[in-house]
């Protein structure tokens, strides 16, 4: 029987990156024997946004302040909901349309404490996590993201 | 007074990657903030929504600023 006392992200764990991400690998490190419910969130890019046709995107962070940030969240989120898995990663750099931007997975016994966490985690880190987003359109013009 | 100022974003946009000012009579967060809008006073809208941070630390308009350090503006996020 697997220990259900939540585990803290280990020190060397890292919530940013420039390369694209693996979403395959991010769902199957969520495994855990007593995790019934695993919420796998895969934040894309849209080819709109306002009526304006999206080519690509640029994600730009405060990197340290975002690792900070994005792993005080995870950490709070662990402990909150007792789940037995939670990570986060965010892309920054160039992303075409349907690259997958951020990911949060969630491992909980139960779905109900999974999808609540994972949540609340995005939804923390579209709002605290230095990081801000930089839309470039098929017109030539470009546009930094408002908070949203 | 010597600071580095790192900006990223629509505030990269108005006043460069990073910039240094030397600063008379400017001790706290809420000063700079009064002297970075002054090199451009259009900005005021724009620098009044941002948190500054330094060391990885949101800072307040009260934080005393030291010698040397690196004060990062940050805008709004939009992350996500």
């Amino acid at each position: 029987m697997s220990t259900l006392s939540p585990q803290p992200v280990a020190a060397e764990v890292e919530f940013i990156t420039e390369r694209p991400i693996d979403i395959e690998k991010i769902f199957h490190d969520a495994h855990r024997p007593g995790a019934g419910g695993i919420v796998l969130f895969c934040g894309e890019v849209r080819d709109n946004h306002a009526g304006k046709a999206v080519k690509h995107l640029v994600y730009e962070a405060y990197t340290a302040m975002a690792e900070k940030v994005i792993r005080e969240i995870v950490e709070t989120a662990i402990k909150k909901w007792g789940l037995q898995y939670a990570y986060s990663l965010h892309r920054i750099g160039r992303l075409n349309i349907s690259a997958c931007a951020v990911a949060v997975v969630t491992a909980h016994a139960h779905r109900k404490e999974a999808y609540e966490a994972n949540q609340y985690i995005i939804d923390r880190i579209k709002h605290e996590a230095p990081i801000w987003k930089c839309e470039y359109y098929e017109d030539g013009t470009h546009e930094w993201g408002k908070n949203c | 007074m010597k600071l580095k100022i790192r900006t990223y974003a629509s505030v990269k946009e108005v006043f460069g990657e990073s910039f240094e000012l030397e600063l008379d009579g400017v001790s706290t967060v809420g000063e700079l903030k009064k002297k970075i809008i002054s090199m451009r006073p259009e900005s005021a809208g724009l620098i009044n929504i941002c948190r500054f941070a330094v060391r990885e630390t949101i800072v307040n308009d009260k934080t005393q600023i030291k010698e040397d350090e690196h004060v990062h503006i940050i805008p709004p996020a939009s992350g996500g």
